[in-house]
């Protein structure tokens, strides 16, 4: 069952979304300009009375909405419309807040009725939402209609604008991330994406796809090796380790496509970057002095500090979200394990020690939790650690290894890689081991990196 | 076939130098996205309370930097000379000891390199598929290290040994057992890369 209270405001929540300047269309429907902004749900009753027993299980704690079939205008191609309508509704479903009703209202609404609040109140949804798809040639205008079916209140009225050819999944989820926010007071994560590392012949290359594995498109063409790209904190630029060069080392492509060499200063490896909360520093892994330790690059004036100093392995610097502890992985006790210090390097504590090989920290937005890769009888599991109890918890089970967890900018998920259907690829889950689902197909994929939400 | 392979490629090489020199924004191939045009104005009126918002750009076009990877010098040994005469360095399970097996296989190296003073190596450093990427890509690295180590030890000019390490992400053999695994734990040598 989701708990609520874990989520917890990133401080800047409003989803900006939308860059160009806005342009006003006609409203075909007389709703209330400005809908009054209804209270997120309440965290300590996820039952809801208002329910007749349509939706069961799990979903009788989530919030029950209806989403029909989206509507399709005059000159809208119908498959358009399906498209849209069904990327929309599949993002409400993997956001986990709610429970989607049947789009055909459980059989109880007459097709004519579908678009009629009180019908669906009748069969248990708290919230109607209506899609529509108009077009104008080549653009097309998706408005979405959010009503609370007790009263028919409609608490959301928008449009958005694009391209028929490119932008309906864009569309549909930035719907969505407006749902999200109006429902629940979290930035939706519908328009996230997410960075990874796939096989091309023999090189691997830096790929981008959706929160939802749609639209995967390749970034790098080098042939060579690229690994464990890391998005910086405005989801505008990756930091990722390369083969360009002679050595590995660690490069920086921005979203316009210029490709800065970050060339830290010598050795023969220099791996693992992480951007830090405020963008302005990288951590990252560096042989220079003999072995690898954990060193930040300012990036506006590049000079370097080292943090760690011990003849161990230390990598897999991974910032704690207020940018004031790095969580990093040494084998200074013998075994690879996960430790925590000051971003200046001081108070290095050890965090876990239950098992030989704890590896790849990603500390949770929210600060509260630490997940981190475990071999637990010979298998690498993702654990997740909550730092104010200790308790650990394994969120993967069935075959193969899991890898590089990531988490989502709202918490509630991470994306990491496993073997378990043989062949690598990404995978993404909800924080309590629930709804996992997969992401790729085809190629080896490995090292996802999860965007922040994009401001 | 080599020599016309490389003219070939020269171009792209040098751009590949260009990005990997330490030089700051490079310009590439890349081209932003163009911003989705607005939509024309509804021949209707705009109403009150409704706003369209057009989607911008998200940045990160699908035009994929273009580069090379660096081309093999021609050195006083070929590749396949270096491959034979040298010999792979294997390594138990996340560990960079030398064992007495490969302590005997450096010794012989070792003799191999001080007959070939005018040859340079670049040792690579291998793992096998167990653990992370980021983990193996620093064990990877103090297992080149180890045998760069030992080597200077028994006499070879350190100037004349490079290190690289590939993690996990060049096994020697693909399969998923100990079998695999044991010979992809390793160290090898091979000529190195153009500068």
């Amino acid at each position: 069952m989701t708990t609520l209270h874990r989520i917890r405001s990133r401080g800047r929540d409003r989803v900006l979304v939308l860059l160009l300047a806005a342009t006003p269309i006609v409203s075909l429907a007389q709703q209330p300009s400005q809908p009054p902004a209804p209270q997120p749900p309440a965290p300590s009753k996820p039952g809801t009375s208002d329910l007749t027993g349509v939706i069961t299980g799990a979903a009788a704690a989530k919030l029950a909405i209806a989403v029909p079939p989206a509507e399709a205008s005059a000159g809208v191609r119908l498959t358009d419309a399906a498209e849209i309508g069904q990327v929309f509704r599949d993002d409400l479903d993997f956001t986990g807040w709610f429970g989607l009703l049947d789009p055909q209202g459980e059989g109880r609404i007459s097709p004519d009725r579908l678009r009629d609040p009180a019908a669906w109140k009748a069969v248990g949804a708290m919230y109607l939402a209506l899609a529509k798809l108009s077009a104008d040639g080549a653009s097309g205008r998706f408005r979405v209609q959010l009503l609370e079916t007790t009263k028919g209140q409609v608490l959301l009225d928008r449009t958005w604008g694009g391209q028929l050819s490119t932008d309906l999944r864009r569309l549909a989820h930035v719907a969505a991330d407006a749902v999200v926010q109006q429902l629940t007071g979290q930035p939706g994560i519908a328009q996230t994406r997410i960075a990874f590392v796939s096989e091309e012949g023999q090189a691997k290359e830096v790929f981008l796809m959706d929160y939802d594995g749609a639209r995967v498109r390749q970034l790098t063409v080098t042939h060579t090796i690229n690994l464990s790209p890391n998005w910086s904190p405005d989801a505008r630029r990756l930091a990722f380790l390369s083969f360009l060069g002679r050595k590995p080392s660690i490069y920086l492509l921005d979203e316009t496509g210029a490709v800065t060499t970050l060339n830290p200063g010598g050795g023969d490896l220099n791996s693992a970057p992480e951007f830090s909360p405020d963008g302005r520093r990288l951590a990252f892994s560096s042989d220079r002095d003999g072995n690898s330790e954990i060193y930040l690059m300012d990036l506006a004036t590049r000079r370097e500090t080292r943090l760690t100093n011990n003849p161990a392995i230390d990598t897999s610097p991974c910032w704690a979200p207020d940018g004031r502890q790095i969580a990093f992985t040494s084998d200074r006790s013998g075994s690879p394990q996960i430790y925590i210090m000051g971003a200046d390097g001081t108070g290095v504590r050890r965090l876990t020690f239950e098992g030989q090989y704890n590896e790849s920290a990603a500390w949770s937005p929210e600060g509260g939790r630490i997940a981190f890769v475990s071999r637990i009888e010979g298998q690498f599991e993702i654990v997740v650690h909550d730092l104010a109890s200790a308790k650990e918890t394994i969120i993967t089970t069935g075959r193969g290894d899991k890898e590089n967890p990531r988490w989502a900018p709202d918490g509630r998920r991470l994306v990491f890689a496993s073997n378990r259907d043989r062949v690598w690829s990404i995978y993404s889950i909800r924080d309590d081991g629930s709804d996992l689902r997969r992401l790729t197909r085809g190629a080896p994929a490995i090292t996802p990196d999860w965007s922040p939400v994009r401001r | 076939m080599r020599a016309a392979k490389l003219g070939l490629w020269l171009p792209i090489i040098v751009c590949s130098l260009l990005l990997t020199a330490g030089c700051h924004k490079k310009k590439t191939t890349f081209t932003p996205e163009p911003a989705p045009a607005a939509p024309a104005p509804s021949a209707t009126a705009p109403g009150a309370g409704q706003q369209q918002q057009n989607l911008g750009t998200e940045g990160f076009t699908e035009k994929p930097l273009t580069a090379n990877e660096a081309a093999t010098k021609a050195g006083p040994v070929s590749a396949v000379e270096l491959a034979t005469a040298l010999k792979t360095i294997y390594f138990a399970y996340d560990s960079d000891a030398l064992s007495d097996q490969a302590l005997a296989a450096l010794t012989a190296d070792a003799g191999w390199l001080s007959a070939h003073p005018d040859v340079r190596v670049q040792i690579e450093g291998h793992c096998d598929e167990r653990g992370t990427v980021e983990y193996n890509l620093a064990l990877g690295e103090r297992r080149a290290a180890s045998v760069r180590d030992h080597l200077a030890r028994l006499g070879v000019a350190a100037g004349r040994l490079e290190i690289i390490s590939y993690g996990k992400e060049r096994p020697a053999d693909p399969g998923h057992d100990e079998a695999a695994w044991s010979k992809n734990r390793r160290a090898e040598f091979r000529l190195p890369s153009a500068p």
